[in-house]
């Protein structure tokens, strides 16, 4: 195989799997259902991937009753209120047959409550960014295996406006 | 590694793709939101394909040197596509994740580097590896806050797992042999040199392991895998002759030895430690802090146990009957905290079992930050000599090594790692030893050795790199078939 043969697959091959791996993670958002949900964020920053803003739920910190251990997968069922905001139903170690639920890995257990992380808990954003971090909600997708994306942050039901400090050289 | 291997001119193009990559990846760091998400994924994968595109078109029209360059940025981008597609979807950003996300990485880039015979790909891809072995080992953990000899364990099957492929490379005559034997090498001087310094070794089991039973298993898995490489490994190269028995012996020597001076530094972890004034919140239940109100001014609030600070002593007298683990001292401008006075629990350091029967003093097995050799304790030295020693031997072996194989690759990182212990430990000493009269002997007595020695090493080097200019064994067997 001459090394032009090799680039062509290589760069076949580089493509399809960029292809797949975008297609994975954009699924939910293609076909997944639109749920808010009400937040309480900080923001550190990522050495690898820059700023970002870590998100933790109101679904963050569930009540279990049952024996449950870290790393176990639990589906937490979820229903619209008033608001229209997303909230919680149900908590199962089962997939549920209906309905709208998200999927997540437990993280601490402390006797009845659990923290459970849903991978969506970090919103990614420009440096110098001024984000607000109050009276947050965060708009997600999630389709029919309980994967969640996030699509926007929300504030009074609009979208949040993130206000940039004006690009420069030294910035 | 070979004889056409890292010229200068390849470092600098090397480091011309770093660059490149390095700009590449702040620009990602900055997440430019003028550009939409589709668009900068394009960008990143026209970039990585294109660097691969014209590193092969060089190449066919024999310009290997920047052909190279463009390999390795070409992996580069690679690595950051991967990240900056993350980054576009939010995905989340655990050890697990992460982990997950470098593991995609060098398996990308250590296969481009097979596909397109990079040797440069593959150092890179095995820098990947690395990262990943312990991203991943972490991310299993329960706690992350372990002793640093069980990350050095994985670091240590790390290594056999080097230089089992290695051996198969040489049995394959593949082309990589060479770099995975060079690679092997430095993978275990640096491995040393990191042990060789003082201030790790009391580190080195500084907590108790607490491992769950996944990280268990994957570190048996990756020990077992190691071993699965390297034993067929031995015996299928040693069949053709592609490795000496002696050199089989080496290595086992080496990896005894590591494994022994590993668990020697347990010794020093009961005997070296820094022993502190624990603070109130320390003592989670009213009794214990209630005990603790009189020697460091511990008080039960809220459910918590809180400490009273100098400042809450608002007259002279109370100030100066302050506790004396407060460190309170009356100044005009009221009750401050007197730094200069040494820790309650200071006197301890290096005592254990005085440290731990005081109820207000913890125990932490460190060497300390400001603390200098000169201060340490005799079973800390002994300890340090005997992992320098074993350090100077392998530079030793290693040199040999490369002049019996006749790699000037290999001779050349031997003599570099001797430098940089050289300097290493004299930098260490002019730090343990600092004083006008012994700094200036020692920087007096440490230039003309640097001096004599670092002509000694050029000539050194020299006589070894002509000796070793004959052929490799691998590419005499090559020729006899």
């Amino acid at each position: 195989m001459n090394n032009y043969t090799k680039l062509i697959i290589f760069i076949s091959l580089l493509v399809f799997g960029f292809g797949i791996a975008i297609l994975y993670l954009s699924w939910p958002l293609l076909t997944g259902t639109t749920i808010i949900l009400d937040t309480r964020p900080v923001d550190p920053f990522d050495p690898f991937r820059g700023q970002y803003m870590t998100i933790n739920y109101e679904i963050s910190n569930v009540e279990f009753l049952g024996e449950v251990n870290i790393g176990d997968v639990v589906y937490v069922a979820l229903k619209p209120d008033e608001n229209n905001v997303w909230r919680l139903e149900k908590v199962s170690l089962a997939k549920p047959e209906q309905g709208v639920f998200i999927r997540g890995t437990v993280r601490r257990v402390d006797g009845n409550n659990i923290n459970v992380e849903y991978g969506v808990e970090q919103f990614f954003f420009e440096r110098n960014a001024d984000v607000p971090t109050r009276d947050v909600m965060v708009e997600a997708k999630v389709d029919s295996s309980g994967q969640a994306r996030i699509v926007n942050l929300l504030q009074n039901g609009k979208p949040v406006e993130i206000k940039y400090k004006k690009p420069s050289l030294t910035s | 590694m070979n004889k056409k291997g890292a010229s200068f001119g390849t470092i600098v193009v090397v480091m011309g793709s770093i660059l490149i990559a390095l700009g590449i990846a702040w620009l990602i760091a900055q997440n430019w939101r003028q550009i939409p998400s589709f668009l900068k994924i394009t960008i990143l994968v026209f970039l990585t394909a294109s660097a691969y595109v014209i590193g092969v078109v060089l190449r066919e029209k024999d310009y290997p040197t920047i052909a190279k360059s463009l390999f390795v940025l070409g992996a580069l981008l690679y690595t950051l596509s991967i990240f900056l597609i993350a980054q576009i979807f939010h995905t989340s950003t655990s050890l697990q994740n992460v982990a997950w996300l470098v593991f995609l990485a060098w398996m990308g880039v250590i296969f481009s580097a097979y596909f397109f015979n990079s040797y440069t790909t593959l150092i890179i891809g095995l820098i990947e590896f690395l990262v990943w072995i312990i991203l991943q080992f972490m991310a299993l953990l329960e706690t992350i806050s372990q002793p640093f000899a069980l990350y050095l364990f994985l670091f240590l099957f790390a290594g056999i797992l080097f230089y089992g492929l290695s051996l198969w490379h040489r049995y394959n005559m593949h082309d990589f042999a060479k770099l995975f034997q060079w690679w092997t090498a430095f993978y275990f001087l640096l491995f040393v040199y990191v042990m060789s310094f003082q201030s790790f070794i009391p580190m080195m089991w500084n907590d108790e392991i607490v491992m769950s039973a996944t990280s268990i298993t994957f570190l048996v898995v990756f020990a077992l895998i190691a071993l699965a490489t390297t034993i067929p490994g031995i015996f299928v190269s040693m069949r053709e002759g592609d490795v000496s028995g002696k050199e089989i012996l080496g290595m086992f020597i080496v990896l005894v030895v590591l494994i022994g001076l590993m668990g020697l530094t347990k010794v020093v972890s009961s005997k070296v430690g820094v022993c502190y004034t624990k603070q109130c919140y320390e003592f989670g239940d009213q009794n214990s802090c209630f005990n603790m109100a009189r020697s460091l001014s511990c008080e039960w609030k809220e459910n918590s146990c809180r400490a009273k600070s100098c400042y809450d002593f608002k007259d002279r007298v109370s100030c100066e009957n302050a506790p004396s683990a407060l460190r309170c001292e009356w100044r005009t401008n009221g009750c401050k905290v007197d730094y200069s006075r040494s820790d309650l629990c200071g006197i301890y350091n290096d005592e254990k079992q005085e440290c731990v029967s005081h109820p207000e003093c913890g125990w932490r097995t460190s060497y300390g930050y400001f603390r200098r050799g000169r201060e340490a304790p005799l079973i800390l030295w002994f300890v340090w000599i005997a992992v320098n020693v074993f350090f100077i031997l392998l530079i030793l072996a290693v040199i040999g090594y490369g002049t019996l194989e006749k790699s000037t690759a290999i001779i050349n990182l031997g003599i570099m790692f001797f430098s940089l212990d050289i300097l290493t430990r004299y930098m260490g000493f002019v730090m343990d030893f600092w004083g006008y009269t012994s700094l200036a002997i020692i920087f007096i007595i440490g230039g003309i050795l640097l001096i004599v020695g670092g002509w000694l090493i050029v000539k050194w080097r020299k006589r070894l790199v002509t000796k070793a200019k004959e052929q490799s064994p691998q590419v005499r067997r090559r020729k006899n078939e």
